[in-house]
């Protein structure tokens, strides 16, 4: 915006060398060096903002008017790390309400939702608000995450509120929410998972995994070619993979799955993991896959299974080719 | 420059990326690879690094921004870079790391997604395509951490037919050494041929159709691009002496723990195949991600700006050279879409800059040190 135009308000907007306010304070230039290159071509606003900057930074003056000059100079370039830096020392030093502080980082985050500075100022506000402001920032991640359901700032912000001051009691069916909503959020799924492992009001990830499981299966044969759901079935066993690979009935979904989709890559691909961890389906199991052959070993099995995923799940034939080559060399 | 990154650390062994600034995977790969380039990459810096990358691998495989966080391209080759700079790898799991990445190449576009059922941008060409040179780097060690595979008999869900089964076995068994069923009424994707010149069975790969479902061909970069077998699978264990040889002397440690499996190799040059589709990357580098005033992007339709085409090139380059094996050593075997003109120049793979500029940049500040 250049001097002499209106801003959204309508408002002129006034040089700082024409602000009574600043008549003391002398601007300092941006110093680029003796042989500056690809200098930026700045509008004289923006020059102007930040040379005043510069000179309430270069004095640490902490006052309202530098308060208001790190609001201006936030608006025009939201990523200078140095700004918000700044204006934290200056709300400290003042003493500043800071639950009006999140007004104006909510105004911000209209048009900077995936800005690093902008969440990184929130937490710090919200550290110091502490518990009574986690209500608030559950709200407004769910504000957020309403119009981009998988914004990464967003999830984080709401991972580290729930860690540093609570409010887990609905988190669980805010991420069933979400996955009602669209069963494909990968970062609802990751929620999920965080909650369960986290949650002081839960009993944690071993204790939760039959009906984790449970859970998981009905997501899977509503979208079977979710790899979200079948990831997140992996990942309720960690590295217990003996009771992955004795689950005859974890098995059978797959086997399920790929009698109504014989190219179902998911359930191909687990299937493999599977064998590997010692799951031993039957022959007639087996038939499943491919009713032409007899399967007889499950080192023949998960060599079959790589085969497939080498033409069914072709971008990826690298990957299955280099899976089916360390089997036989593996093997005990 | 040692006293700001110094300053920076932080006691969970992360790094801010400012003073009073953010603290996440990212700047621990930043600040570490800058302390490695510049030859100041003491103790205090490496302290607890693995500690903090690690808490942050995800169930998926992948690595996220911050521990909890979702698995996530770009936090993913930062976390692996910058445990391998620091040559602290324990903990992580390179398996499920490897497919998880390996997962992320869309099968329609070629190029990579950053997270799990999102759309693909170029910048994770570098990010994701990045990832798969590292890999290759160590991989004694992801196969140390492959579990073991226990071969079974399949019983017949009827227990009547378990003679019948077993003599089938003992048939099976006795006509192939390795194991394989070889019959001729068999339509299976496995067909076993013996090879003239060598005692051990030339396995060849043969695209059968799949009994029942065949997918229409349609427009996508997995059709498009179809990766093509020409070598045989080597005896394992010559391959596995060729591999140990290959790399850096600290994986000595995963040397006696590594199994004999490791990456596919071609009898004549012993090429080692990369885990993903080098062409069908390139092809969405060069044909979805460039703007005709010059510059690349996200994916059509989205404008340009320089670090999708930092990230676009670095990626293509990644493409182009995916094998990287001895560190110090440039990445060997090029692999380019269309004519050698594309060809770029290699990219470091842990620093993403130009080859010959990191050699230069290291025996600079050796030099100064000494």
């Amino acid at each position: 915006m250049q001097v002499g135009v209106e801003d959204d308000d309508g408002d002129r907007w006034i040089p700082f060398s024409e602000r009574s306010e600043w008549s003391d304070v002398q601007p300092v230039p941006q110093d680029d060096g003796p042989y500056p290159v690809v200098s930026i071509a700045y509008t004289s606003q923006f020059r102007e903002t930040m040379d005043y900057f510069r000179a309430v930074l270069a004095r640490d003056e902490r006052s309202d008017r530098s308060l208001e000059l790190t609001e201006e100079a936030i608006h025009m370039n939201a990523g200078n790390y140095t700004v918000w830096h700044f204006r934290r020392l200056v709300l400290e030093s003042l003493g500043k309400d800071l639950w009006k502080e999140l007004y104006f980082i909510q105004d911000v985050a209209k048009s900077n939702h995936k800005n690093y500075q902008l969440w990184h100022h929130r937490r710090w506000v919200a550290e110091k608000l502490g518990v009574a402001v986690a209500p608030e920032e559950l709200r407004f991640t769910e504000l957020v995450l309403a119009s981009d359901a998988k914004n990464y700032h967003a999830w984080s912000h709401r991972q580290w509120v729930l860690k540093a001051l609570g409010g887990w009691e609905a988190e669980l069916s805010f991420c069933s929410m979400l996955l009602q909503e669209d069963i494909y959020n990968n970062s609802a799924w990751n929620q999920r998972f965080f909650v369960i492992k986290n949650s002081p009001l839960l009993e944690g990830l071993d204790s939760m995994r039959e009906s984790e499981v449970e859970y998981c299966i009905n997501a899977i044969k509503l979208a079977p070619l979710n790899e979200s759901s079948w990831t997140y079935l992996r990942g309720l066993f960690g590295n217990d993979t003996k009771s992955l690979g004795d689950s005859q009935s974890i098995g059978q979904v797959c086997f399920e799955e790929l009698a109504r989709d014989r190219c179902c890559i998911p359930a191909l691909s687990f299937l493999l993991d599977l064998v590997c961890y010692g799951f031993q389906p039957t022959v007639d199991d087996c038939k499943i896959l491919d009713s032409s052959i007899e399967i007889l070993s499950s080192l023949q099995l998960a060599l079959y299974l790589c085969e497939r995923l080498e033409v069914v799940d072709a971008i990826r034939a690298c990957y299955w080719a280099w899976r089916r080559s360390l089997l036989p060399a593996i093997i005990k | 420059m040692l006293q700001f990154l110094t300053r920076m650390k932080d006691s969970s062994g992360g790094f801010r990326l400012h003073e009073g600034g953010e603290m996440d995977v990212r700047g621990c790969y930043t600040a570490i690879a800058v302390a490695h380039i510049l030859g100041i990459l003491t103790p205090t810096i490496t302290y607890k690094v693995n500690e903090f990358v690690v808490s942050c691998q995800t169930y998926e495989g992948g690595i996220g921004g911050e521990p909890g966080a979702e698995a996530h391209g770009g936090y993913t080759f930062c976390g692996l870079a910058a445990l391998i700079l620091t040559n602290q790898m324990e903990g992580l799991d390179l398996p499920s790391l490897l497919k998880w990445a390996a997962k992320r190449q869309g099968k329609v576009e070629g190029g990579f997604q950053g997270r799990t059922n999102k759309l693909v941008d170029g910048c994770y060409s570098f990010w994701q395509g990045g990832i798969f040179p590292l890999i290759q780097h160590v991989i004694p060690r992801l196969v140390s951490q492959l579990p073991v595979f226990r071969n079974h008999l399949l019983h017949p869900a009827d227990e009547n037919d378990v003679l019948h089964m077993c003599c089938k076995v003992k048939t099976c068994l006795e006509s192939k050494k390795t194991g394989f069923v070889h019959d001729n009424s068999i339509n299976s994707c496995i067909s076993g041929e013996e090879d003239e010149g060598t005692s051990e069975p030339n396995i060849q790969i043969t695209r059968t159709r799949i009994e029942g479902k065949e997918s229409p061909p349609i427009m996508s970069a997995e059709t498009l691009f179809p990766l093509k077998f020409h070598g045989s699978y080597q005896n394992i264990t010559d391959a596995q002496q060729h591999s140990t040889d290959c790399f850096s002397k600290e994986d000595e440690q995963t040397k006696h723990g590594a199994a004999q499996g490791l990456s596919t190799f071609n009898q004549d040059s012993c090429f080692v195949r990369p885990f993903f589709n080098t062409q069908a990357l390139q092809a969405y580098v060069l044909i979805c991600c460039q703007v005709l005033e010059g510059g690349l992007i996200d994916k059509p339709g989205k404008p340009r700006d320089f670090y999708h085409t930092c990230y676009c090139l670095s990626g293509l380059s990644t493409a182009q050279h995916p094998t990287w094996l001895q560190a110090e050593a440039c990445p060997s075997e090029s692999d380019v879409l269309g004519p050698s003109c594309n060809l770029l120049e290699p990219t470091h793979p842990l620093c993403n800059v130009h080859f010959e500029r990191y050699l230069e940049a290291r025996s600079f500040f050796n030099d100064l040190s000494l």
